[in-house]
């Protein structure tokens, strides 16, 4: 069969890819090193080996809690000193130098709390500045059942999306959940302080409209890539994303909104203290999708149907990031393959190709990945151990 | 033997106290030890003196909040600076900063932090009292809030402006100073263009 679409992309973006891994103390890896060309990297080993922990490493050169949403101390690697590394060399970075070197370390002191950051030998502020130089996606076992509950779940892989299109949402989010907490906190304990009241509350609501016009602006974009979808073979989907304040936000727009936020908030002081959460705002929104094959909710499909539906939504924001940014996101893939038969799993791997994506995947067994043959490097991991198969 | 020993424990404390300092780490920090035990004289002893006077004579300005070794402090005590301006900022740090740019000439006003409810710091906890009670000099006429534009940071100068409403004119550095960014970080020029291009609040 050949491994190619009738769907190419218009002008394809160089693909970002990592030439070099190297993880210190991370997980069950004492000190790791490989080498890898920019074909997509298929990790195999039994479970425990590691697999999914060289996906996190990897993961943590994002803003915040990687892929398994870990705190960064957790990482560390029991018997080490506390701390970890992660480096590696970054190609296709738009005006970047080629490879560039990148790193982020948790110091083993345990009252550090803030991984430090290395982009081309320099240190950056904070982890944020990551989202400047490269794109990361990925999906997860756990996110496996992510239409079907978890409402927060589903609004955080929004935003995932969101940042890894627009870099400036994830501090913006950040910025927001922030004094988000700062109001709970004074709203619970003894007398708030009103004026302080009202500056969080007008942070929030500054933050706000942005951060919900960016999400419903990556929505519609992603709805236009459903005849990309269709082609991959992945199942398309309608996206909805409701809320009172994204309800107001679209018939009034932003500055209305924002004063409506902050007058909302205001008057539910009371009852936020009470229900101990803010009840309303854009952390409120309800995300979710329709299976359009089936025409039912994606809450509803099956668990492969999910899945296929999830991977649909990565591709076409892989394909949005390439015509965005000019440059194709690393994807990370852990236990993808579990819930798909072998048509979809062809799919997945002609569009990968496709795309041109140095995607990342784990699997216990190289054999359900054999359709990949010569165009994928496969690796064997075991803990601190890594092998080219070929 | 014992002696040399107890020596080379009190040697790797000042390395210790040194590494915890910021911008240094364990490497640099046996350097600067290594280098203040070779030069007794052009080192060390200058260093202890200015240690020491600093740990000595080192005061909170009364009405700034800056910490110099002067009462009031050189900027509040300097008659050729404006006292019809007045520029709120978070730390010594951003004071720092804002001097290096050369860009303004007024006095400051030091809070000595942000509002921060995560880790309790309130407003009893900043130079804030003594800032209302600057506010109501009537030869002031404008105040700067040159607060970081991190959350504290915004959330700090927007509680201000709202105690400050109705007692002088208040202004903020123009945008264009990054998200998060603290001024320390930021070059002169920016600096200087931010302070040029500020806004009422
Ligand atoms: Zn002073």
């Amino acid at each position: 069969m050949a491994v190619s679409l009738s769907f190419s992309p218009s002008s394809r973006p160089d693909p970002l890819w990592l030439g070099r891994l190297g993880l210190w103390d991370f997980r069950p890896h004492a000190r790791l090193e490989m080498r890898m060309d920019q074909r997509p990297v298929i990790l195999n080993g039994e479970n425990g080996g590691g697999k999914t922990s060289l996906l996190e490493a990897i993961s943590f050169f994002a803003p915040g809690r990687g892929l398994r949403r870990a705190a960064s101390r957790e990482a560390a690697r029991h018997g080490g000193e506390g701390g970890w590394t992660v480096s590696a060399d970054l190609h296709g970075a738009p005006q970047a130098p080629s490879p560039l070197p990148l790193g982020t370390a948790l110091p083993p002191d345990p009252s550090r709390r803030a991984r430090k950051t290395r982009i081309g030998g320099k240190s950056a502020s904070s982890p944020l500045a990551f989202g400047e130089i490269l794109s990361l996606l990925w999906i997860t076992p756990s996110m496996d059942r992510l239409f079907a509950e978890g409402a927060k779940a589903r609004l955080r892989f929004l935003d995932r999306l969101a940042a890894a299109l627009h870099p400036d949402h994830a501090a913006r989010a950040a910025s927001y959940e922030r004094a988000k907490r700062q109001r709970q906190r004074l709203l619970e304990g003894r007398a708030p302080d009103k004026d302080w009241l009202d500056a969080l509350e007008d942070r929030m609501a500054e933050e706000a409209a942005q951060l919900a016009r960016t999400r419903a602006s990556l929505l519609e974009d992603l709805t236009r890539r459903m005849a990309f979808v269709r082609e991959t073979g992945f199942p398309t989907a309608r996206f909805s994303l409701e809320g009172d304040f994204e309800k107001i936000l679209a018939a009034e727009g932003g500055d209305k909104a924002a004063l409506w936020l902050k007058e909302r908030l205001r008057h539910q002081r009371r009852l936020d203290a009470h229900l101990r959460r803010a009840s309303v705002g854009p952390h409120r929104a309800r995300f979710s999708a329709c299976h359009l094959p089936s025409g039912t909710p994606a809450a509803l499909a099956s668990s492969g149907e999910q899945k296929a539906l999830l991977l649909g939504i990565l591709l076409a924001a892989a394909l949005l990031m390439g015509e965005r940014k000019k440059e194709a996101p690393l994807l990370l893939l852990d236990e993808a393959l579990v819930h798909l038969d072998k048509e979809r799993r062809e799919a997945l791997f002609r569009a990968m190709i496709t795309l041109g994506l140095q995607v990342w995947m784990t699997g216990t067994d190289a054999e359900p990945f054999a359709f990949l043959g010569a165009k994928a490097q496969f690796f064997s991991v075991a803990p601190g151990a890594i092998r080219r198969v070929s | 033997m014992a002696e040399s020993a107890e020596r080379g424990a009190e040697i790797a404390r000042l390395i210790s106290l040194l590494a915890a300092l910021p911008g240094l780490g364990p490497r640099s920090a046996r350097r600067a030890v290594l280098h203040l035990i070779t030069r007794r004289e052009e080192s060390l002893k200058p260093l202890i003196t200015a240690l020491t006077r600093l740990d000595t004579e080192m005061r909170q300005c009364p009405q700034c909040g800056a910490i110099d070794i002067r009462v009031p402090c050189r900027i509040c005590a300097d008659p050729r600076r404006s006292g019809e301006i007045l520029c709120v900022v978070e730390h010594m740090g951003d004071l720092w900063a804002l001097e290096r740019a050369e860009a303004f000439r007024g006095r400051y006003h030091v809070l000595g932090g942000a509002l921060c409810a995560l880790d309790g710091i309130g407003p009893e906890d900043l130079n804030i009292a003594s800032l209302l009670e600057r506010a109501r000099n009537p030869e002031l006429r404008e105040i700067i809030l040159a607060t970081n534009a991190t959350v504290d940071g915004q959330t700090t100068a927007h509680y201000l402006a709202e105690k400050l409403s109705g007692m002088a004119t208040v202004s903020r550095l123009a945008r264009g100073v990054p998200i998060g960014s603290e001024l320390d970080y930021m070059d002169d020029g920016t600096l200087a263009d931010a302070l040029r291009q500020r806004r009422p609040f």
